[in-house]
């Protein structure tokens, strides 16, 4: 009557495998950055070795994106709801958001904001969004 | 959509997981699907109907449809 238990441990043990990868990629990925700003303080501009420097994390960034992508896919359609829901809430709120310190810039007030800053801030709003629409189907 | 999931899968004595693992979906589908949270697709729906044998009007109802004024 049930699916066979070797196909369950499979897509069960794919999740988890994808998740571990996932996780230390992402390790991986803040240590490179780190290192990256690190030594582009320390090389010369314009250089074979700045470009190195500065490509270092690219290929986590990379395996990051493919292993978030297949575990994306490994969802179920009420997941893929929760992770759209999410997204349809963190790209709107980062915009407003990114919008409203752009104009309050322009009005001649000081605002720290840079590109890292807004990687960061789509996160922890996505972030926000999967525990709402989480909650939502609970 | 209100739907006769729950019964039907504790007749069986199955637990939450059990239907999961059937349908391929996860725990967590399957208990929004059991307290009308989530409406399934489609497919799913007539997953869920062909695995208890019954046909998708047995297993789901729609909502009563609001009175024409």
């Amino acid at each position: 009557m049930f699916v066979n238990s070797e196909e369950i441990m499979t897509a069960a043990t794919r999740r988890v495998v994808n998740t571990v990868l996932m996780l230390s990629i992402a390790g991986s990925l803040f240590s490179t950055s780190f290192a990256s700003v690190f030594l582009l303080h320390r090389v010369e501009p314009g250089t074979t070795a700045s470009l190195l420097s500065a490509l270092l994390p690219l290929p986590f960034f990379i395996a990051n994106f493919v292993i978030a992508f297949r575990l994306v896919r490994q969802t179920d359609e009420m997941q893929k709801r929760q992770q759209l829901e999410a997204l349809a809430f963190a790209y709107p709120v980062v915009m407003i958001g990114v919008i409203t310190l752009f104009m309050v810039r322009k009005a001649g007030f000081h605002v720290r904001f840079d590109l890292a800053d807004l990687f960061m801030a789509m996160t922890a709003v996505y972030a926000v969004g999967l525990f709402f629409a989480w909650r939502r189907y609970r | 959509m209100n739907n006769r999931v729950r019964d039907l899968r504790t007749a069986r004595g199955w637990g939450q997981t059990d239907l999961a693992r059937e349908l391929g979906v996860s725990r967590q589908t399957v208990h929004a699907i059991e307290t009308e949270k989530y409406d399934p697709s489609l497919p799913l729906a007539f997953k869920i109907a062909r695995l208890f044998e019954r046909s998708i009007e047995d297993v789901f109802e729609p909502d009563a449809e609001p009175e024409a004024s």
